[in-house]
This record gives C-alpha cells, sequence and structure tokens, in this order.
C-alpha cells in the first residue's frame, strides 16, 4: 500500500508542478476555484437580496433526487459490467503484476474515482447560491445539499466495491446484480414518473411527484435524500432512521468487501485497454467508430457497399457504416436527444398560462434555438472527420473538392432529417403552424451546414496535429463569427416587430439566419476545397 | 518510376527532412534505412502526398500530388488504419470503386488467399487484431495494381507466414516493373531483395549504395549503417 500512496501522492504532486508548464490550464483551474468561492460567498449573502418570489422546495427536492440519480446510477451500471475507467493502462501495466492485493489496488482506483468525482462537484459549488436564491433556503442547507452530495458520491464508491466483491467476473452473478439494480432503482422512477404524468405535467406536478415518500424509501438514493431533507426541514426522525440505515449500509459494505475474495483485473483489463486507446484518440482529435459504439457488438447482415464510383463510395461507405451503427440510417441519438428536448419544450411551454400566440412563438422559437445549439455537440463527431484519420481519403484518385462534398454528405443530409422529422412532429403535436415547421426546419437544417463547414474550417487550420482543446475553442469562434450576420439581421426583424405590434410575425425572422447560413457555408466549403488533398491542408 | 527532388519538410521548430534526393527505377527496390526519428516515415509521407513539402517528387512522370500519380500508387503506412465499420472484402470493395478499378474481385482473393485472410473475409476492422489490419492495408495497396509502392516499417506486427509471403510480393512486384520503396530499420528483415539502399540519419541521406557497388567493393553494410547513426 506503501507504494501506491507513494505513486498517488507524487502523481499529484507531479500534476500540480505540471501546472507552471502549461498556463491555460493553470488560469482555468484558477477561474474554476475563483468561481467557487464566488459561488459559496454568493450562496452566504443571497438572503440578503431575496425577493418575495420563492419556488416551492419540494421542487428542490425533487430536483436533488434527479441529480443523485444522474450521477449515480451511470457508476454503478458500469461498476456491474466491470465497465469503470478507474484505472489507467499504466496501472494495468505497472500495478497489476505487483505483488499488491487486488483489494488496495481496488481501493486505490475507487478512491482516485471519489476525489475526481469530488472535486468534480465542488466546481459546481457556485450552483449553491441559486438554491438559495430561488427557495430560500439558508446558507447552511446549500451546504448540506452539497455536502449530501458528496456523500452520496462516497456511498456510490462503496456500492461499486461491492458489486466488484461479490461479482468477482462471474456472469451469473453479474445478472443478478443487474437485476436487483434495475429492480431498486427503476421501479421507483417508473412509478413516480407514472403519477407525474396522471397528475398532470407541471412544476409543481414535479416537486411534489419527486417528494412521494415512497421514494425515500429506495437504499442509499432514497436513504441519503431523506437525510438531506430531513436536515433541511428539521425532521428528527428521519435524520436518525436515514442516518442509521446508511451507517449500517456502509459498515455492511466494508465487511462484505473484507471477507470476499476478488478477481476483477480480467474484467477490467479489455476496458481499460480500449479506454486508453480511445483516449488517446480523443485528445488527439481523433474520432473514430469505436469512440462511439465502445465493445457493443456490431451485427455484419448485408455484405458489401454495392454502389458508388470513384468520389462518391466514400459517400456509399459512409451508408454502409451508418447500417451498421444503427438500424435505422440517420436516426441516432442525436434524433432522439431533439425529440425528447422539444416534448419539453412543448410540455413545459404548454402548461405555462400565456396565450396561444406567444405559447407557439416561444415553443417553435425555444425547439430553434435548444436544438440548434444542441445540434453544435453532435457535429464534432461527423462521418467525413473519421476519415480525417486513415490514409485512403487523401489517397484516392479524384478531385478533392468532390472528395470533401462526398465525404461530408452524410453529414449535410443528417440535419435536414433530425429537421424534418423533429419539426414536423412537434408541429402535429403542440399545433405549429406549417409555416412555423418550414422556417424551423430550414433555420436548423442551415446551421448543420453551417457546423459542417466550420469544422472543416478547423480541420483547414489546425490540421491533426491540434490538440483537442485547442481544435474545439477555434471551432465555437467560428461558429459564432459565421452566424452572426445571420442572427443579428434576426434581431433587428424581430425588434421591429414587436415595436410595430406584428410580433406574431416573428417566425420569418428565421428566413435570413437561415438564408445567410447556407450562403456562408457554401463560401466555407469553397474556400477549403482543397482541405483532402494531404493531410496538413 | 519514382524521382525525389530536393525534399525537405519543415515543421514549425524542426526540420524533418532535408533536401534529399533519390530516384528509383522501375523494377527497383529501394530501401530508406535509418534509426528511429532519422524521417524515414516523413519523407514517405511526403511522397504519397499526404504531407506538404518543399521540392520536387514525381511517379511515373506525373506531380505526386495529381490525380493520375495517386492512381499508380500504393501505400501501406506503418501504423494500419482500417475502417472499423467495413469487413474486410468491403474494404477491398471500397478501395476497387473509389479507384475505379474492373474487374478486380479475383485479384483480391488472391490477396486474401495469400494473407491468410480468406476465412475472415466477412470480419469488421474493429475486430481484427494489428498483425490482421496490417496485412488487410498491404492488399488494400496492392489491389490496385500500383507502379510505385511505398512501404512504412511493412514487416512490423505480421506473422512469419506473412512476412514470407510479403517478401516473395514484392519480389514479384519488382520483377513486374514495379518501383519500391521500403522503409526499415532492420537492415536484416529485407536483406534478400534491396536494390539501392539510402541510410538516413537527422532527416538527411547520409549515404547511397547499390547492391552492385556493394558487392563489387565487399563492404559490409551493417557496419557502415552502425558508423553512420552510432558515429563509430
Amino acid at each position: 500500500m506503501k507504494s501506491i500512496l507513494y505513486m498517488f501522492t507524487r502523481t499529484i504532486k507531479n500534476s500540480i508542478v505540471d501546472l507552471y508548464y502549461h498556463p491555460l490550464r493553470l488560469t482555468m483551474y484558477i477561474f474554476i476555484i475563483l468561481c467557487v468561492i464566488g459561488g459559496a460567498f454568493s450562496a452566504l449573502s443571497a438572503t440578503k437580496y431575496m425577493t418575495n418570489e420563492v419556488l416551492d422546495i419540494h421542487i428542490l427536492k425533487g430536483a436533488y433526487t434527479i441529480l443523485i440519480y444522474i450521477i449515480s446510477i451511470p457508476v454503478i451500471l458500469k461498476s456491474v459490467e466491470s465497465e469503470n475507467n478507474f484505472f489507467k493502462m499504466s496501472d494495468v501495466v505497472n500495478i497489476f503484476v505487483a505483488p499488491i492485493s487486488e483489494k488496495k489496488i481496488l481501493i486505490y482506483g475507487v478512491g482516485r474515482q471519489l476525489l475526481t468525482m469530488v472535486l468534480f462537484v465542488i466546481s459546481f459549488l457556485s450552483y449553491g447560491s441559486i438554491a438559495v436564491k430561488l427557495f430560500n433556503i439558508s446558507a447552511f442547507n446549500a451546504l448540506v445539499l452539497v455536502l449530501g452530495i458528496i456523500l452520496m458520491i462516497i456511498l456510490v464508491q462503496l456500492v461499486t466495491m461491492m458489486i466488484y466483491s461479490v461479482c468477482s467476473g462471474n456472469l451469473k452473478r453479474i445478472n443478478i446484480a443487474k437485476y436487483i439494480i434495475y429492480f431498486i432503482v427503476f421501479i421507483p422512477l417508473a412509478l413516480a414518473t407514472v403519477y407525474f404524468f396522471n397528475r398532470g405535467v407541471s412544476i409543481d406536478g414535479f416537486g411534489e411527484t419527486f417528494s412521494l415518500p415512497f421514494l425515500n424509501y429506495v437504499p442509499i438514493f432514497g436513504w441519503l435524500n431523506g437525510l438531506v431533507f430531513g436536515i433541511i426541514f428539521k425532521n428528527n426522525i428521519e435524520i436518525i432512521i436515514y442516518s442509521i440505515l446508511i451507517i449500517l449500509f456502509i459498515i455492511c459494505t466494508i465487511t462484505l468487501f473484507k471477507i470476499s475474495k476478488i478477481d476483477y483485473f480480467e474484467d477490467v483489463l479489455q476496458r481499460t485497454q480500449s479506454f486508453y486507446e480511445t483516449m488517446n484518440d480523443y485528445k488527439s482529435g481523433k474520432i473514430t467508430d469505436s469512440m462511439m459504439l465502445g465493445n457493443k457488438k456490431i451485427k455484419v447482415n448485408k455484405i458489401g457497399i454495392g454502389r458508388g464510383k470513384g468520389a462518391n463510395t466514400v459517400f456509399f461507405k459512409h451508408i454502409t457504416e451508418a447500417s451498421r451503427r444503427s438500424r435505422v440510417i440517420f436516426l441516432n441519438i442525436n434524433t432522439v436527444v431533439l425529440l425528447i428536448t422539444f416534448a419539453l419544450i412543448g410540455f413545459g411551454i404548454k402548461a405555462t398560462d400565456v396565450n396561444y400566440d406567444w405559447k407557439r412563438l416561444l415553443t417553435i422559437f425555444l425547439m430553434i434555438v435548444i436544438g440548434s445549439y444542441i445540434q453544435f455537440f453532435f457535429s464534432t463527431i461527423d462521418d467525413w472527420i473519421k476519415e480525417l484519420n486513415k490514409p485512403y481519403i487523401y489517397l484516392i484518385p479524384e478531385n478533392p473538392f468532390k472528395k470533401l462534398i462526398m465525404a461530408s454528405m452524410t453529414s449535410l443530409i443528417k440535419p435536414f432529417i433530425d429537421g424534418v422529422i423533429s419539426f414536423t412532429l412537434a408541429g402535429i403535436v403542440f399545433g405549429l403552424s406549417i409555416t412555423d415547421i418550414i422556417i424551423g426546419m430550414a433555420v436548423y437544417t442551415s446551421f448543420g451546414f453551417v457546423y459542417n463547414s466550420a469544422n472543416i474550417l478547423t480541420q483547414r487550420v489546425i490540421g491533426l496535429t491540434g490538440s483537442r482543446g485547442i481544435m474545439v475553442t477555434l471551432y465555437m469562434a467560428i461558429v459564432t463569427i459565421m452566424i452572426l450576420p445571420g442572427v443579428i439581421i434576426a434581431v433587428m426583424m424581430l425588434v421591429n416587430m414587436f415595436v410595430s405590434g406584428k410580433f406574431y410575425l416573428s417566425i420569418y425572422a428565421g428566413i435570413p439566419v437561415s438564408i445567410w447560413n447556407t450562403v456562408v457555408s457554401i463560401i466555407m466549403y469553397a474556400l477549403c476545397r482543397n482541405v483532402l488533398n494531404n493531410i496538413e491542408s | 518510376m519514382l524521382s525525389v527532388s530536393h525534399l525537405t519538410k519543415k515543421y514549425k521548430k524542426s526540420v524533418a527532412n532535408e533536401d534529399i534526393t533519390f530516384m528509383v527505377e522501375p523494377g527497383e527496390i529501394a530501401v530508406l534505412a535509418g534509426p528511429n526519428g532519422a524521417g524515414k516515415s516523413t519523407a514517405i509521407k511526403c511522397i504519397a502526398g499526404l504531407l506538404r513539402f518543399d521540392g520536387e517528387i514525381s511517379i511515373c512522370g506525373y506531380q505526386n500530388k495529381d490525380i493520375e500519380a495517386k492512381r499508380l500508387l500504393g501505400y501501406i503506412p506503418e501504423i494500419p488504419a482500417p475502417f472499423e465499420l467495413l469487413t474486410i472484402w468491403e474494404h477491398f470493395e471500397f478501395i476497387a470503386r473509389a479507384y475505379r478499378l474492373e474487374n478486380w474481385e479475383d485479384k483480391a482473393v488472391e490477396l486474401l488467399d495469400r494473407m491468410e485472410l480468406r476465412n475472415l473475409r466477412n470480419k469488421l476492422g474493429k475486430e481484427l487484431s494489428k498483425g490482421m489490419q496490417q496485412k488487410v492495408s498491404i492488399c488494400c495497396a496492392l489491389l490496385i495494381n500500383p507502379k510505385v509502392v511505398l512501404f512504412d516499417e511493412p514487416f512490423v506486427g505480421l506473422d512469419p507466414h506473412a512476412i514470407k509471403e510479403l517478401k516473395e510480393m514484392i519480389v514479384e512486384l519488382r520483377n513486374n516493373g514495379t518501383a519500391i520503396v521500403i522503409s526499415t530499420h532492420m537492415l536484416d528483415s529485407v536483406s534478400e531483395f534491396w536494390d539501392k539502399v539510402l541510410i538516413m540519419m537527422y532527416g538527411k541521406i547520409q549515404a547511397e549504395r547499390t547492391r552492385n557497388s556493394v558487392e563489387e567493393s565487399g563492404e559490409d553494410l551493417e557496419k557502415l549503417f552502425f558508423s553512420i547513426t552510432e558515429g563509430r
């Protein structure tokens, strides 16, 4: 254990020293620390600026419950499959083969993950001040909320250790563990969701639903929530009951861990190896299919690309690859996220008490803005970017501009299809006009063109040698510059419409945005026509 | 024929290749030998048209970045990069379609057999081991019947059978009039068939010998290599 401790402390020390040589990273950390301190001070002084508009504290309880689930469930589910990435390749190579007990190595891995997660949560401390302001809670209660999250992270790590101890690579036990977790976590959540929709979708309903007493009985998640809100509501019985339950859980886990025989190296090894390769690719700005598919088994049904000659073969190859990634070509997680977002926007606005015109406008406006914003995050994993990591696209004896168009064709079609599906469905469900739907689709698609061409320009400027951080920063800057003129024209039109009382025509402000975005994208494509001439173009 | 004239490749702070000039005739095997970091792979990538450079590179009379030159060039990278979601056979189909090849299937089957990939033809790129990926990469480059072939450390990761087969393929390519460049830091691996050797160090060609000149003078190539690379 001494050697592990030595390595752990040395790593922390060296990372701190390393910051000296990376001023940008150091500045970022200082900025985060200042935000955290600022947030803490803001939380302490927030009550001074309290207004009369205070939200029901049960909404906070609901949001807190969701937050706990979001933080914990992925970690726990990954533990069942031994997919946690708390070991690095250097650990596998150096520590796994060293004469150190597997339990100590697991404690080291889990401990490191714990530290990372706690630091991550602390970096969001400034949000505590928002809770203080919105729900009129004291700074002490805000601190309890944060400490609750930290305790939850510790408990999740204990659950992880318990799962590793119990499952230990045994497939039968892994499956049983999975079902137990699904039962404990998802059934109460499903019941709550059903209650939420039966009761009627509203913000108050959300608070009421997630404050239902039975949710407090869910092991660990519910107990923790019960303890935290027991403290906030000054309910001593709840504090005592949930404290005892949590302490008992901790004792049981540690005892089980001590008496169990564990053997998890094999399970961890493969995952660590592929994660290591993926991270290396990611850091060097590469996007690969494995990055998104992980260890997912791909079924090969139909063999052959079947179509294409010259440059357009690249497009048909992308279609073949897409058919392997998902059963329905062009529909993926992006489409699902978009549909869920649109549903949330639509139902959320439906629950408000503004008049019909405003509801319609707000719905389409938020769908366009948030939908285009979400698309931004998915646009960096386009097919054509994956081509850049391989020599073939440069070697193919075709005109580089043709290759560029064909290689990015799926990325140009994808936003159009997503836009058509999402805006049409949203239009039908939420009663939008045909004009709303068409302009919504056009703006959303045109943003897809912008993201695509901005991506191409970023590659042209930085090439494959640039770091991921610089690449993303530059990409964001280029996107901002590209869309700015269109957005300015749209804002001017909106102001004009509102001043003249024709706010119901606001959707037409989307027309100049989509036209501008398309034109500027075409120009960008033309300027970058030689990007596939060689790796450094 | 491959002609490289005054090739210089500079990165921001360093010079990877400096004033490299050499020619490879049809039916000739030239070996770029040198230690790690000598600039062999960079030179190969410049010839393949993957990097920007100063100087002149022509492939069968065409500038290396011309479409016609690309059509005549086969390149086997040091690190194979298959498409994760295409099967081995689809890799061949992709190359054949992209290069507009006709009647390529027989050649593809022959390559599969020689590299012992026939039973794996429907395996996806992501399921292949490093060695298999290297074999696919070799097959893709040779499928186009290139007039110039660039091999960057081709034997790394291959099993003994594949090494033997690849050596035979290289000799066959030479006999068919293909100009071949092989980059390697292991002279032993090419000792049986090299025609010309270019020993590189610090981005420059430090010595150039032909098999005939070495055989006539009785010079020890290995000694020459170490005298250059280790300063002995």
